[in-house]
């Protein structure tokens, strides 16, 4: 079969399915190996960034989704109704921003990092399904693990949690260096 | 929650060292201990939280501090190997820093929510009969491989498990029954033996007894009838056995 013919298929395939199709069941769908099947999706993504479509496909972790390119949004808006997507407090961002990096965490180690008792963000996240259980960790009293979910990777617009953005060692350097230009005076112990 | 136009609210303790820390124009490695530790307990003095949890929060990092502070006070001690002490500021400097790249990262993180938040997702569209569609059981793949005597091998391992959970020792206890002794059949009881023993000494009655429960039932009726005026008790002298004798004339 034409390499046409695979790309249509896949792109059938997106469609129906609507959420996310791993890597795995499209190979299986096709009758190809993962690698030549990860290859021709590469290239319909390619593909789709031709302005011309106002569709594309994003990888979630393994996993391909079809959806709506951005510059799209006014117009869609017009029609459909956007899904309720949930406000997040200064809180609940800082506390999944430690989650998504540091994960599987307990809600101890959280709560180290952020000074303040963390069970009513994490409870919350878990609510809105940005954040899960991931087992738990092999310590007295076997504590809960925490990770994000796929939804996490979806909201966020992250391929996976090996794609977030770094945090940058650079950065840390540049505040200290910044408070040691402003500094005037050096306080005495 | 209270909040004054000057006083900011902060979500903890390091939120609002962070604070201080930038309003100070200080370098976050070299912490004027005293002068932070002052304003945030005034900060701690002015905040009016009902939220005790958090405010213990709050009193926790102000004793660090303190404590922190006390002990720069102190001349520097020298370890055997002449190596200095550690800077007792060193940890929660470590402690802001995390905090200060997650609080960043966070930033970070909403920019790109606003931005995902203009993609849309489709929901799946699949016909009923496809998505209720089974595949059919193979039933030669299913039971390939299998011979009787596997068969059999896993019916004795099972047999085998459910001897091997019966606890030896447990097992074997037996069962403590509850005596059930009633008062009214009791006093009934002591009544009878009234009227066929006219007059009879506690001791003895007690000695009748079987077992604690009755015994104490039985001490329990003749109060009862003491109370309900159908004995009359009598003692020779103090520490003597008991005599009863039932007043009701039969």
């Amino acid at each position: 079969m034409e390499n046409k013919n695979y790309e249509a298929i896949i792109e059938a395939i997106l469609f129906t399915m609507g959420e996310s199709v791993e890597l795995e069941k499209i190979a299986y769908a096709i009758d190809l190996d993962k690698t030549e099947t990860k290859k021709i999706i590469d290239r319909m993504m390619a593909h789709y960034e031709d302005p011309s479509i106002g569709v594309k496909i994003v990888e979630l972790d393994g996993a391909y989704q079809m959806c709506t390119k951005s510059e799209m949004y006014e117009y869609l808006i017009k029609i459909a109704k956007q899904p309720k997507r949930h406000v997040l407090t200064d809180v609940l961002l800082e506390t999944l921003s430690i989650i998504a990096y540091k994960q599987p965490i307990t809600k101890v180690e959280i709560e180290k990092i952020r000074g303040v008792s963390c069970d009513h963000a994490v409870n919350k996240l878990v609510e809105y399904n940005l954040v899960c259980e991931l087992g738990r960790l092999d310590a007295p009293g076997r504590p809960l693990l925490f990770g994000t979910t796929e939804e996490f990777l979806r909201s966020f617009g992250v391929q996976s949690i090996d794609e977030l953005p770094v945090l940058n060692p650079v950065q840390v350097e540049e505040f200290k260096q910044e408070a040691e230009a402003e500094m005037h005076m050096k306080l005495d112990i | 929650m209270e909040m004054t136009v000057k006083l900011q609210v902060f979500e903890g303790p390091l939120d609002l060292l962070l604070h201080l820390l930038e309003k100070n124009k200080v370098n976050i490695y070299d912490i004027p201990i005293v002068e932070i530790t002052n304003q945030y307990m005034e900060y701690i003095a002015e905040m009016k939280r009902q939220d005790l949890n958090i405010m213990s929060e709050f009193l926790v990092m102000a004793a660090t501090l303190i404590d922190i502070k006390s002990r720069m006070l102190l001349p520097a001690k020298e370890s055997e190997e002449g190596e200095e002490e550690v800077d007792p500021r060193a940890e929660l400097v470590q402690q802001l820093l995390e905090y200060k790249m997650y609080k960043c990262m966070a930033y970070e993180l909403r920019d790109r929510q606003l931005d995902a938040a203009r993609v849309l997702f489709k929901e799946p569209t699949i016909p009923p009969e496809v998505a209720e569609y089974e595949e059919p059981v193979n039933l030669e793949e299913l039971v390939s491989g299998l011979t009787l005597a596997k068969l059999n091998a896993i019916f004795k391992s099972i047999m085998k498990k459910q001897v091997d959970k019966i606890d030896p020792v447990r097992s074997k206890f037996g069962k403590i029954e509850k005596e059930e002794v009633s008062l009214s059949d009791k006093m009934d009881y002591v009544e009878e033996y009234c009227k066929t023993h006219g007059a009879f000494s506690f001791r003895s009655l007690l000695e009748a007894q079987s077992g604690k429960m009755e015994i104490i039932v039985t001490f329990l009726a003749i109060l009862e009838l003491m109370k309900m005026g159908k004995i009359f008790i009598s003692q020779e002298y103090t520490f003597d056995d008991i005599k009863i004798q039932s007043k009701i004339v039969a």
